[in-house]
């Protein structure tokens, strides 16, 4: 009796759907339904108006074995993503724990560091761009003060475009793992503190014993998500670099806009497609496993 | 809350602290400055010298009717973007407050399955899906269609925004629904009366996030609108790039009228950002 | 629950094959059946079309165009940039002399719009009635007849006497058809140069190669930069050609119009060819003597630079606000032009305008509009505005004064050279997109040393392999 605790609501059931059916079509018409098609894509060869193609598996050999760009659009993917979150997430911790420290003006501060938040990507993008670019701020500076010989063509030089990419990123996303940490800092019982300092811990101390391991939880979650919001970096990349020089800094959503767009090859670039889908559902695996989730949903069962 | 004094005293001094985050402050606010002041220069000026401050308050960047003219209609963009954004927070709210109290109140068959689909489709960006969306759009006839992107919009952000909302409503009492009901409500006005208000905090944190996301999305809208009464406010911007020289002076003045909503947007609800992007994710 | 979940995968992705393949691409599958039969029909149908609109327009032995008097609208989508001001222009003269004409032009960015236009005139669904777009890059629109045919215009309108430019001809054409209507000029790889630096260096204007790379190893002497140029330059006929035999020219320089069937023949060609590597070892060698900076645009030039190249340079010389712009960075720095030495061969650019066939079926009326329009940009008002915003213009009937008058002396100068050295003999040296990224990427790294010239002749053969898998 106690196991048919579903049959207690067939009426339960049907408003439960009937509440989630609008959103639930919506997704399979725009989200679901494309993700099918792109799969059945794949397989063809179609360059945007004549007929679809049927080219078996050969569009995933292709870019597997004989793509050049694939492999480094990969890389720089995760390149980026590894940067960009433990970039934001170190920043952010950071600022947090000095921000925990109420020093002055701490609440203007907060609000100050989430003002890149709000800004458009394309917009940042653009404006990292024009101050990194040969003739820009950056360099000008650097001529200013007498580093000349620094001066280097930032975005001409593969790695140094990846990195100025990842600051980029931390320059705008740092506030949000910033928040996270804060909100779990100020869950933290004062006590802890008075305790360790009358046992003599430095601050250092304070913080590698006693702060970072009870954020652990907190930290482990950011993380992931971090991870996942980077994962689908496009605009930084196709404003500030467009996967150049030679192509070494595409990352996975540019070469399949330039696959698609500017070389009309939809069948393959949809294979790209197809991977990004299968990683955010591997993303959404882990989140799921780390964010407690699953254990709720289990608990309400029962 | 911890009642702090400066405990850091003798290793780093309360001063080397301050002095980092004045120096992140400023590194955060320096470069939208300088882009504000860039923007009352004329754009041989910004070529010509980066850091000077403009010769005269030039204001001709701003001057929107002149644009209008030679077809980068400025005040066309601004109210396509806002109406696009508008609607489709509308439907984007209801629809995912129906789903995020379903999936929190309601005991149903397969929600695991939903749940899990939902946090899958969090990660799908909208850049992989492009192609296959702009044909299905297409198909529909939406091109250049406010639709055309209400309904998408709507529909990629709904999984985050009903996680979101269902770990509100995962706190929410249920005492009270219960104490309504026995007070003579029915569902329906138990729902009205008393849930609604009192999610109007979360509602609003919602509306902030999808807010920006929305206003500022740049892909989709390229591809979609393509008309120019049609398009919206990035893809209006990107016009003044041309293919052998950006027009930076009235790009930057376009950029800055773009930031103002949703600075004005942050600035009036960033508590509620702040609570909401925590309370969601972590506790779940 | 797990079968469950995979069970509804595959279903879904089957229903998702079944619609996607045949549902809605039904007309499309079935074209694709008889590809060429239906393009020939399709070609035909049009032609008929305009037959017996021109049957009833020419009752005389002259041939008109029949103009509505009926308000009509034009939609016209133009590249971003000066393209666009340019047609902006073009459309008030023209809707000045047409009042019941309004004629609207949207500018579409340079890379959605090689990627959005195939499918906007395939799908039919009316967007535009008239596109800027590259004719190398549309000659498959063309054969799949998605365009329609210009051929007799060309004939009766007498465009082809009133263009400079008779290169145009195998690039506007295909299969026997002419779908694309060239308003600019080509472009011949040019020079710009400081003269004050010239002066200092007692240098004359070189008209070989070897001049040049003296004149760019004494400037790096005098502590100047030598030559810079962007990464376009050697993808120049100027310099392939200057270095490419003229049997191979003959083959490779026209690549970009072959059919799958020649194209098969003659892949070879492009790991054995000559030109391609005494270029790539050309490029390789200059790096670092003065003769190869990637990282500069026109814009970024300063006192430093002595020569700078611009391959698409006939846009930029003549377009004013580069002339302005140079007074601005430096009032006093004179720059002067010159073709790159030896450059006998034009090479087509490719800026032309197009029209879906789905107007000729759909606003039948629209057409004589947009070809009158179309020859309009051939009188000298309308040259001028070509010539002013962008380069120099096709139009025969524009003198050199004309060119002077709107752009600098230096424009009136290119057109004269390339007027004594003939077109007939241009080539094309374009190719599909993927290609010319090839191009550009080794031309990036021979030059940075990361690459070896073999391995670069490597990477264009199989690009060219490419190419010919992706050839229709």
């Amino acid at each position: 009796m106690r196991k048919r605790f579903r049959s207690n609501g067939n009426s339960e059931n049907l408003v439960g759907w009937l509440m989630l059916a609008p959103g639930l079509i919506l997704v399979t018409i725009f989200m679901i339904y494309p993700s099918f098609q792109s799969i059945a894509l794949s397989f063809f060869k179609w360059n945007g108006f004549t007929a679809w193609r049927f080219n078996g598996v050969e569009n995933y050999i292709e870019m597997f074995t004989r793509d050049r760009f694939f492999y480094q659009s990969f890389i720089n993917t995760v390149i980026f993503q590894l940067g960009a979150t433990f970039g934001t997430v170190f920043v952010g911790f950071v600022l947090a724990a000095i921000i925990d420290l109420k020093v002055k003006l701490w609440r203007s501060y907060r609000i100050i560091f989430f003002l890149p938040y709000v800004l458009a990507q394309f917009a940042v993008a653009t404006l990292w761009g024009t101050i990194f670019s040969p003739t820009g701020l950056a360099n000008e500076i650097l001529a200013r003060i007498g580093l000349e010989s620094l001066q280097v063509a930032w975005f001409g030089i593969p790695w140094v475009a990846k990195v100025v990419m990842i600051f980029v990123a931390i320059w705008q996303y740092s506030s949000f793992p910033m928040i996270f940490f804060l909100a779990g800092m100020q869950n933290i019982d004062e006590e802890i503190y008075e305790a360790a300092e009358i046992d003599g811990a430095t601050k250092l101390q304070r913080i590698t014993r006693i702060t970072i391991p009870l954020l652990k939880n907190v930290g482990s979650i950011i993380i992931i998500l971090q991870l996942i919001l980077s994962f689908k970096v496009f605009t930084y990349v196709f404003i500030m670099t467009e996967g150049k020089p030679a192509n070494q800094t595409h990352v996975l959503g540019t070469l399949l806009f330039r696959y698609a767009f500017e070389f009309q090859q939809f069948g393959y670039s949809s294979v790209l497609s197809i991977l990004m889908i299968i990683m955010a559902l591997i993303f959404g695996y882990v989140y799921l496993k780390t964010s407690g989730y699953s254990e709720i949903i289990r608990k309400k069962k029962v | 809350m911890a009642t702090q004094k400066s405990k850091f005293g003798s290793f780093l001094g309360s001063s080397t602290l301050q002095l980092l985050l004045i120096l992140w402050a400023f590194m955060q606010i320096i470069p939208v400055l300088w882009q504000v002041i860039s923007s009352f220069k004329t754009t041989r000026e910004i070529i010509v010298d980066l850091f000077a401050l403009p010769k005269s308050f030039y204001l001709g960047n701003y001057d929107f009717t002149y644009f209008s003219e030679i077809g980068i209609k400025i005040g066309v963009y601004f109210r396509n973007s806002m109406l696009i954004t508008l609607f489709s927070l509308a439907i984007l709210i209801i629809v995912s407050y129906l789903a995020a109290y379903a999936i929190a109140k309601i005991r149903f068959r397969g929600k695991n399955i939903v749940v899990f689909v939902l946090i899958a489709l969090i990660g799908v960006p909208i850049h992989a899906l492009v192609v296959p969306l702009y044909y299905l759009i297409s198909d529909m006839g939406l091109i250049n269609r406010y639709l055309g992107l209400i309904l998408p919009y709507a529909s990629f952000f709904f999984p985050f925004t009903t996680l979101l909302l269902q770990s509100f409503f995962r706190e929410f009492p249920d005492e009270l629904i219960e104490a309504a009901k026995i007070d003579g409500c029915n569902n329906f006005q138990a729902f009205s009366k008393i849930v609604l208000p009192i999610s109007m905090g979360a509602i609003s944190t919602v509306f902030i996030i999808n807010f920006i996301q929305m206003w500022n999305e740049f892909l989709l809208a390229y591809v979609i609108m393509k008309s120019n009464d049609s398009r919206t406010l990035p893809v209006g911007i990107v016009q003044y790039q041309g293919n052998y020289i950006t027009e930076w002076g009235p790009l930057y003045a376009t950029l800055v009228i773009a930031i103002i909503p949703t600075i004005l947007v942050y600035l009036i609800f960033h508590r509620n950002i702040i609570k909401g992007v925590t309370a969601g994710a972590i506790k779940g | 629950m797990k079968k469950y979940l995979i069970w509804m995968l595959v279903i879904c992705l089957v229903v998702s094959i079944a619609l996607m393949g045949s549902g809605c691409k039904e007309e499309q599958v079935q074209e694709e059946e008889t590809t060429e039969e239906a393009s020939e029909d399709t070609t035909e149908e049009v032609a008929e079309e305009e037959e017996s609109t021109t049957e009833e327009a020419a009752e005389e032995e002259e041939f008109t165009l029949d103009i509505t008097d009926e308000p009509v609208t034009i939609n016209m989508w133009a590249n971003a940039g000066p393209e666009t001001t340019l047609f902006n222009e073009a459309a008030e003269l023209y809707m000045a002399e047409r009042p019941n004409v309004e004629m609207i032009i949207t500018s579409q960015e340079n890379t959605f719009l090689r990627g959005t236009a195939p499918s906007a005139v395939a799908s039919g669904q009316e967007e535009m009635d008239f596109f800027w777009f590259w004719s190398n890059l549309g000659q498959s629109m063309g054969k799949s007849g998605l365009l329609v045919d210009l051929s007799m215009y060309y004939e009766n309108l007498g465009w082809w006497d009133k263009m400079i430019e008779t290169a145009h001809k195998p690039m506007v054409s295909s299969d026997g058809g002419s779908y694309f209507f060239s308003y600019g000029h080509t472009a011949i790889p040019l020079v710009f140069y400081s003269k004050n630096i010239f002066d200092e260096l007692g240098a004359e204007i070189p008209t070989t190669l070897e001049e040049m790379e003296q004149i760019a190893q004494d400037s790096i002497a005098a502590g100047y930069k030598g030559i810079t140029n962007t990464r376009w330059l050697f993808d120049s006929a100027g310099l392939v050609a200057h270095f490419m035999p003229d049997e191979e020219k003959e083959i490779l320089g026209f690549w970009s119009l072959m059919t799958k069937e020649e194209k098969a023949e003659n892949v070879e060609l492009w790991k054995t060819n000559t030109g391609y590597r005494k270029a790539f070892e050309w490029i390789a060698n200059s790096a670092g003597n003065g003769l190869y900076d990637e990282n500069i645009n026109l814009l970024t030039v300063q006192e430093k630079h002595t020569l700078f190249v611009e391959d698409q340079s006939s846009m930029h010389i003549v377009g004013n606000w580069m002339a302005i712009l140079w007074e601005v960075i430096n009032p006093d720095i004179e720059f002067g032009v010159f073709p790159f030495p030896e450059a006998k061969i034009p090479r087509y650019f490719g800026n032309s305008l197009a029209i879906p066939s789905y107007v000729a079926e759909n606003n039948p009326e629209k057409i004589p509009i947009i070809i009158e329009f179309f020859d309009r940009m051939l009188e000298p008002e309308y040259a001028k505005i070509v010539t002013k915003n962008v380069l120099v213009s096709s139009s025969k009937l524009m003198t050199n004064e004309d060119v002077a008058e709107v752009s600098t002396p230096a424009a009136a100068d290119i057109v004269n050279y390339m007027d004594e050295v003939g077109t007939e003999s241009a080539v094309h040296f374009g190719f599909s997109t993927p290609m010319e990224i090839a191009l550009e990427d080794i031309c990036a790294q021979l030059a940075d040393g990361t690459l070896t010239v073999d391995e670069g002749m490597e990477i264009m053969y199989q690009a060219a392999l490419d190419d010919l898998d992706a050839t229709e």
